[in-house]
């Protein structure tokens, strides 16, 4: 057996942890994002901050 | 960033890593040529904090040429807290580095103080933001402050470093094998994709929080 396969498991093990916290964290800030803009003029005060543009 | 495109980051990073383990061949020139596969992590991650800082430096500019719009000041600052963690990742890499290859993890070779001084600069912003109340002077002061320190980063990554490389206990003639280049460069797209990511959330976020604080103004 490769002697490296225990520390490959533990990496990718730590990467599906990270990788799962960011989804669970863009999802999360989304949805902050959307109930923000459903009460009255979030969508205006967005448009007003980002001048118009974009990210 | 759309699922699909996040996934993709998901599975590209993981084949990254495999690669870091299992493609990778021992590099020869070091003291522990099987351990130097760290440099896989070690490289990317300093190359994504000179990306952080520059795009950082770009929006406190734009902050101050362009209307005085507190998100880019919020842009900026999330920027700026993306290139901390990532040259707290760079550290803590360069450390284990270290302590395989020279036996200390922390050396005082003219790298490791360059981004140590690197560090304290960044955390220097971030106890300058906390010390003014007033958002737009805190905005300016900032931004000013943002662009010395997206100067200071390649100076203290990069030039002076170079300049000092007779001095550095860091390999001056490694000879890494074309699998090292492939891998680091595949690493560092996916930190790049990461870094991304990770600063539209963090826009997003701040987003809201201007957001309230305006609503808040509105309703005293």
């Amino acid at each position: 057996m490769n002697p490296l396969l225990p520390l490959l498991i533990v990496a990718l093990l730590v990467w599906a942890g990270i990788f799962a916290f960011l989804m669970r964290v863009d999802r999360q800030s989304r949805e902050l994002e959307r109930r923000l803009e459903a009460t009255a003029g979030g969508g205006q005060r967005r448009r007003d901050l980002d001048g118009g543009e974009s990210l | 960033m759309a699922t699909a495109a996040k996934l993709f980051l998901g599975i590209w990073m993981a084949a990254a890593t495999v690669g870091a383990f299992l493609y990778l061949p021992p590099a020869q020139g070091f003291m522990d040529p099987d351990m130097a596969r760290i440099l896989a992590f070690h490289l990317p991650n300093a190359m994504v904090v000179m990306i952080a800082a520059v795009a950082s430096g770009v929006f406190a500019w734009r902050y101050l040429a362009r209307g005085r719009n507190l998100l880019d000041d919020s842009k900026s600052m999330v920027a700026a807290a993306l290139a901390t963690l990532f040259c707290l990742l760079t550290t803590v890499t360069g450390m284990v580095f270290a302590h395989v290859q020279w036996g200390a993890a922390w050396n005082w070779d003219p790298k490791q103080t360059c981004i140590f001084v690197l560090l304290l600069i960044y955390t220097a912003y971030f106890v300058l933001r906390a010390g003014i109340d007033d958002p737009d002077r805190r905005a300016a002061v900032s931004a000013v402050y943002f662009l010395f320190a997206s100067v200071m980063t390649p100076m203290l990554g990069y030039l002076i470093p170079k300049y000092l490389a007779p001095l550095s206990l860091h390999p001056k003639q490694a000879s890494l094998s074309p699998e090292y280049h492939t891998v680091v460069w595949s690493f560092t797209a996916g930190l790049i994709g990461i870094y991304a990511w990770l600063q539209n959330i963090g826009v997003r976020l701040e987003r809201v929080r201007l957001t309230l604080d305006a609503r808040e103004a509105e309703d005293e």
